[in-house]
């Protein structure tokens, strides 16, 4: 993926499929030096390129929504990670982390600097039972 | 009036508890869940429901970022809300008055025409302020 392409939404498609996969090389592309890591979806998203794989709890990430800034430099996503059946230890993902369907949702936004990700946080959407 | 400028006039008419500007904000069947999951569906309800919030508490959103694609805007907020009386039964903790309740969130509206239909918040970052005199 090229840098001119950095905060498109297919940049950005291109980025979880590299998670998804467990390409770390190229996930690392997508990441500045000084990366800045907030909230558990955000970590799990990172983790991968910075330890490696055999730590690396295995999750699934779906884009469900996306709203990028007009100048690229900033994207807000709505992301569902499901947790892989077979994976070892907990679930990262509490408290939002629903038992039932092994995954949650997150809303992420990242900022963008020379065409990698300076800084991701996430925060958990949760959605109440209805009463 | 382009999406962005729109929503720093929605936060505005929030701060100013301006009720009747508020409403207009929102399609006729607006859902919004906020930063602790509860759902409020109706525009009618959402301004009930924030009426009732700054009858306890002082509340002031400031938009740290907003940016809008398509038929979507997000926006990152901050917000602290100024107990003006105990209030034992206030939506996010109980609050004793003079605490402060703050909260850093992202949030996502989806747009119908020039109202929100959808919103949804998540919190990021909260912070307990008790009144310390």
């Amino acid at each position: 993926m090229r840098d001119c392409d950095a905060g498109s939404r297919t940049w950005f498609e291109a980025y979880l499929d590299a998670f998804n996969r467990g390409d770390i090389a190229q996930l690392a592309d997508y990441h500045a030096d000084a990366l800045l890591v907030e909230g558990e979806v955000a970590s799990l998203l990172t983790r991968k390129a910075v330890r490696g794989p055999s730590r690396t709890p295995h999750a699934r990430m779906e884009l469900v929504s996306f709203v990028g800034s007009a100048e690229r430099l900033r994207i807000a996503a709505e992301i569902r990670a499901t947790w892989v059946d077979g994976s070892e230890g907990p679930s990262p993902l509490d408290p939002a982390f629903a038992a039932d369907d092994r995954s949650t949702t997150a809303f992420v936004f990242l900022d963008i600097a020379a065409g990698r990700v300076a800084r991701i946080r996430s925060a958990p959407l949760i959605v109440a039972p209805s009463a | 009036m382009n999406p962005a400028d729109r929503f720093r006039s929605y936060i505005a008419a929030f701060n100013a508890s301006d009720w009747v500007a508020l409403y207009h904000f929102y399609a006729p069947d607006v859902r919004l869940v906020i930063g602790n999951g509860t759902e409020l569906v109706g525009r009618q309800s959402i301004v009930e429901f924030y009426a009732a919030v700054k009858t306890q508490t002082r509340r002031e959103i400031r938009i740290v970022q907003c940016f809008a694609q398509n038929d979507m805007l997000a926006a990152e907020l901050e917000s602290e809300f100024l107990a003006i009386k105990d209030a034992p039964d206030f939506v996010v903790r109980p609050m004793a008055k003079g605490d402060r309740y703050y909260i850093n969130s992202f949030a996502l509206y989806e747009l119908q025409g020039d109202c929100y239909s959808r919103i949804r918040a998540a919190v990021l970052r909260r912070e307990f302020r008790p009144f310390t005199g």
